[in-house]
C-alpha cells in the first residue's frame, strides 16, 4: 500500500523549493550583469569592472580606491553600460510580470502584452506623445508615458471585450481580436508617423525596440511607475490564484471580481506603458518568460510573479547584450533577438496545445 | 426556543430574471438550520439559478434572501463566502494547483489582505481533507485527478471555508455509486455533527429520498411541493412534474420513499386478431408477480385471481391496475371467491396457471384451472418447476395437475415459452 502523506508535509517542501528557485535566478542575474559590463565595443576586463563597481560602493571605497580605474572606463561602466543594463532588466521584468498577470487574468497561456495589442496601443500613444512635442531631444517623458499608458489600457480593454463571448473568453477569439486590434493600431501608428514627418526615422528605430539610447534619466523616469505596478500586482497575487479557478468560483470564494480585474489590468498596463515608453515594442518577453517559469513554479502567482520578473530581467539583459555585441559595431534592435527566440516558442505552444493537456 | 434561531435560510418572494424572462418567480420558503434539504425538479426548472441567487451570484429581480437573520443584500461577497460554501455542478481547471493549495483557497474569505495563512488555517485544511478522504491527494495536482477525486477536493475546499451553509449543485452526478453514498453520508454527518445546513440539488430522486430531511420540488420556475420526503415524493407530484407515471414505494428497511418505474405499456390492438388478448392469470404465493408486467407489455388485457390480500402477487396486480379476485390474508379460498374466479375465467379468452405451490388452502385455484379447460378455454400451465416440489397436499393435487395435461393444457417450461405461446394465441385470426 502507498503510504499516506500527511497534509503537513507539503508546506515546508514547497517553501524550500520556492526560495531555491528565486535564489538561483538572483545569482544568475548578478553574474550576467557582471558579464554584460565587460562586453561591448571597448572590452573591459572583469577585474577593472569589479574594481570600479566596488570603488563606487560607500563601504568598500577605501579598500578599492576608484583611482585605479581610468576615467573613460568609469564613464563607459557607469554612464553607458550600467544604465542600459538596469533599463533592460527593468523592462524585461515589467514585460514578463505584465505577461504573467495577463495570462492569469484571462486564464490563458497565450495572453501577453504583445499579442493582446497592449504594446501596439502603448506605441501609438507614445508616438502621439512624440508628435505633440516635436523636439525629441527634450521630450517630456510624462506626456509620452501618460499617452502610452492610455493607449495600453484602451487597447487591452478593447481586445478583451471584443473576445468576450458571454462569460467566456475563447482562445481563438482572443488571439484574433488581438491581431486585428494590433494591426489597426499599427496602421494608425504608421499614419501618425507619416503625418508627423520630420522625425520619422528616429521614431521607427525606437519602435523596433531597443536600449541603445538608455540613460539613467530613463531608469529614473520609469522606476516609480514600475514599482507602483509591481506592488499592486504582488498584493493581489493570492486573489489572482483564486481567479484561476474561474470567475464564478472566485466570486463564491469572496473575490471582488470587478475590482481585481480593474486593478490588475491597470497595473499590468502601467508596466507595459512604462516599458514601451523607454524601449519601444519588444515582443514575446511577456509570453515566453512567464510560461517557462510556470513550468518550474506551478500556477501559484505568489511564486510565479517574482520568478517571472527575475527571469524576464535575465532574458532581456541577455538578449540586449547579444544585440549590441553579436554584430558590433552594428547594433541590432533587441526586439529582433526576442522575436527570433519568442516566435518559434509561440508556435511550439500553439502546436502543443492541440493535444489535450495542461497548458498551464 | 426562538423560531428565528433555527432558520438557516429564508427566501421571501424571490424572483429572478434572465434576458427578460423569469427563470423563477415568487419563491417563498424557509430552510431549517442544520437540516439536509434537497432541491429536485426537471431540467430547466430553475434549481441551479436558485442556488446562484442564494449566494448573490445573480441579483434577484424581486424579493429577499436571509442568511440566518441577515439580509443577503447587505453582505459583501467576502462576508457571504465566509458563511456559505458552494460546490458547483461541474468544475474543471487547467491549472495544476495541488489539492492542498486548492483547499487552502477556501480560507481566502477569512484572511485579511496582508495576512499569511496561519497554523490554524493549515489545521482547518487538514481537517476538511480528512473529512472528505482526500488527505492522501494533498500534493497531487488537481489536473491529474479523476472526477470523483476532484469533486471531493472541491467539497473539502468548501468545508475549509468553515461555512454555516453548504450549497451543492448535483454533487453526485459525476460520482460512481460508492462515492455517491460516501458523499451523501458525509453531508448527512456534517448536518448532524457540525450543525451545517446543507442544500443540494439532486437529479437522483432515490438518493435524495434516502438522505434528505426536506425536499423542495421545483417545476417551471415555481415550487410545486415542499416538506419532508414523504410529502414531496408522491407518485402524483412526480407524474405532474416529470410526465411519465412512476411508482413510489417505501423502502421497508429505512422507511424512506423509493421511486421506481416501468417502461410504459401500450395496449396492442390489431383488427382480425385476438389483440388485445384477454388473459386470466391464476396466481399466488408470489409466483406470478414477475409475469404480470411482461404479459401486459406483450399486449394482454389481464385479470387475476384468486390472490390473498397483501401478498406479493396481489400488490403487483394492484399496482398494474389489474382486476383481481381476492381473498382475506392467510385464508383458504372460499366458495364466493371461487365463483368469482370462474366468472372472470369465463370472460377471458385464455387462462394462465402460474407456477404456484398448492396446499389445501388454494386447491380451489387448481380446480378453477381444470374448470377453464372444461369451459373450452385455452390453458397455459407454467410448469417451470416440477410439481412434486410444490405440492403440499400430500399428492391429492398432483392428480388434478397431471389431468390438466391429458385434457389438452399447454405445459411451458419457462417464461420465454409462455410469452411465445401468448404471442401465437394473440395473432391467431379471430375468423379461424
Amino acid at each position: 500500500m502507498r503510504p499516506q502523506l500527511t497534509a503537513g508535509q507539503y508546506k515546508p517542501k514547497a517553501t524550500v523549493r520556492k526560495n531555491a528557485l528565486l535564489g538561483v535566478l538572483g545569482v544568475l542575474l548578478f553574474f550576467l550583469t557582471g558579464l554584460a559590463l565587460t562586453l561591448g565595443p571597448a572590452r573591459l576586463p572583469l577585474n577593472t569592472v569589479l574594481k570600479a563597481v566596488a570603488g563606487s560602493l560607500p563601504g568598500l571605497a577605501k579598500v578599492f580606491p576608484g583611482e585605479e580605474v581610468a576615467a573613460i572606463e568609469r564613464t563607459i561602466i557607469f554612464a553607458i553600460r550600467l544604465p542600459r543594463i538596469f533599463l533592460s532588466v527593468l523592462v524585461g521584468a515589467a514585460l514578463a510580470l505584465a505577461g504573467a498577470v495577463y495570462q492569469g487574468l484571462f486564464r490563458n497561456p497565450m495572453a501577453d502584452p504583445y499579442v493582446l495589442g497592449t504594446s501596439s496601443g502603448a506605441a501609438l500613444g507614445a508616438t502621439l506623445g512624440f508628435a505633440l512635442h516635436s523636439d525629441l531631444q527634450f521630450f517630456s517623458l510624462s506626456t509620452v508615458s501618460l499617452l502610452a499608458f492610455a493607449g495600453a489600457l484602451l487597447s487591452t480593454v478593447l481586445v478583451y471585450n471584443l473576445a468576450r463571448v458571454g462569460r467566456r473568453v475563447p482562445l481563438t477569439v482572443l488571439l484574433l481580436s488581438g491581431i486585428a486590434v494590433a494591426a489597426f493600431l499599427s496602421a494608425a501608428n504608421s499614419l501618425a508617423l507619416v503625418l508627423q514627418g520630420s522625425d520619422m526615422q528616429q521614431i521607427v528605430f525606437w519602435l523596433m525596440g531597443g536600449f541603445s539610447t538608455g540613460r539613467w534619466l530613463h531608469v529614473r523616469a520609469i522606476l516609480p511607475y514600475m514599482a507602483a505596478g509591481a506592488v499592486c500586482i504582488g498584493v493581489y497575487a493570492r486573489d489572482l490564484n483564486i481567479l484561476l479557478l474561474g470567475e464564478e468560483k472566485a466570486q463564491q470564494l469572496g473575490v471582488d471580481l470587478r475590482r481585481l480585474q480593474l486593478i490588475l489590468t491597470l497595473s499590468a498596463s502601467l508596466l507595459v506603458a512604462a516599458a514601451v515608453s523607454v524601449s519601444g515594442i519588444i515582443g514575446f518577453v511577456g509570453l515566453v518568460v512567464p510560461h517557462m517559469m510556470r513550468l518550474l513554479t506551478g500556477p501559484d502567482h505568489r511564486l510565479l510573479f517574482p520568478a517571472s520578473a527575475l527571469a524576464g530581467g535575465i532574458f532581456l539583459l541577455a538578449a540586449d547584450t547579444v544585440a549590441r555585441t553579436v554584430l558590433a559595431p552594428t547594433e541590432l534592435p533587441v526586439g529582433v533577438i526576442t522575436a527570433f527566440l519568442g516566435a518559434p516558442f509561440f508556435i511550439y505552444l500553439l502546436r502543443k496545445n492541440k493535444q489535450p493537456g495542461a497548458a498551464f | 426556543m426562538n423560531k428565528m434561531e433555527k432558520t438557516g435560510i429564508t427566501v421571501e418572494n424571490l424572483s429572478c430574471r434572465y434576458d427578460g424572462d423569469y427563470i423563477f418567480s415568487g419563491l417563498d420558503f424557509r430552510i431549517k438550520k442544520s437540516s439536509f434539504t434537497g432541491i429536485i425538479g426537471p431540467n430547466g426548472s430553475g434549481k441551479t439559478t436558485l442556488l446562484r441567487c442564494l449566494v448573490k451570484l445573480l441579483p434577484p429581480a424581486t424579493g429577499r434572501v436571509y442568511l440566518g437573520e441577515q439580509d443577503l443584500a447587505r453582505l459583501s461577497a467576502r462576508e457571504i463566502a465566509a458563511r456559505v460554501g458552494v460546490v458547483p455542478q461541474k468544475w474543471e481547471t487547467t491549472f495544476a494547483f495541488s489539492a492542498a493549495d486548492l483547499v487552502m483557497m477556501g480560507r481566502f474569505p477569512h484572511l485579511k489582505r496582508f495576512q499569511k495563512e496561519t497554523a490554524a488555517d493549515h489545521a482547518l485544511v487538514r481537517k476538511a481533507m480528512a473529512l472528505t478522504n482526500t488527505l492522501h491527494l494533498a500534493e497531487r495536482p488537481v489536473t491529474e485527478m479523476s472526477g470523483g477525486e476532484l469533486q471531493r477536493v472541491i467539497i473539502a475546499q468548501a468545508l475549509a471555508q468553515t461555512p454555516e451553509v453548504l450549497l451543492l449543485d448535483e454533487p453526485t452526478s459525476h460520482l460512481d455509486l460508492g462515492h455517491q453514498i460516501e458523499t451523501c453520508g458525509l453531508l448527512k454527518k456534517l448536518c448532524r455533527d457540525s450543525g451545517l445546513t446543507v442544500v443540494a440539488v439532486f437529479h437522483d430522486l432515490n438518493l435524495a429520498a434516502q438522505y434528505c430531511d426536506d425536499l423542495i420540488l421545483m417545476a417551471g420556475g415555481r415550487i410545486l411541493a415542499r416538506g419532508n420526503v414523504h410529502q414531496v415524493l408522491t407518485g402524483e407530484n412526480l407524474q405532474r412534474v416529470y410526465g411519465p407515471k412512476v411508482t413510489v414505494k417505501e423502502d421497508p428497511l429505512t422507511g424512506r420513499p423509493w421511486v421506481t418505474f416501468r417502461p410504459p405499456v401500450e395496449e396492442k390492438t390489431a383488427p382480425g386478431t385476438q389483440w388485445p388478448l384477454r388473459l386470466h392469470v391464476i396466481g399466488g404465493g408470489g409466483m406470478t408477480a414477475g409475469l404480470l408486467w411482461p404479459l401486459q407489455a406483450a399486449g394482454c388485457r389481464l385479470s387475476a385471481g384468486v390472490l390473498n390480500q397483501f401478498d406479493t402477487d396481489w400488490q403487483a396486480a394492484r399496482e398494474l391496475g389489474i382486476p383481481v379476485v381476492e381473498e382475506a390474508p392467510f385464508s383458504p379460498i372460499g366458495e364466493k371467491a371461487l365463483e368469482k374466479n370462474l366468472q372472470m375465467i369465463g370472460d377471458a379468452e385464455a387462462v394462465v396457471l402460474g407456477c404456484i405451490p398448492v396446499g389445501t388452502g388454494n386447491m380451489k385455484n387448481l380446480t378453477a384451472a381444470a374448470a377453464a379447460l372444461e369451459q373450452g378455454k385455452k390453458l397455459l400451465v407454467c410448469d417451470f418447476q416440477p410439481f412434486a416440489a410444490r405440492d403440499f397436499t400430500g399428492g391429492a393435487a398432483a392428480q388434478t395437475y397431471d389431468g390438466l395435461k391429458r385434457k389438452g393444457a399447454l405445459f411451458l417450461r419457462d417464461k420465454d415459452e409462455l410469452l411465445a405461446a401468448v404471442e401465437r394465441l394473440g395473432t391467431e385470426s379471430t375468423a379461424g
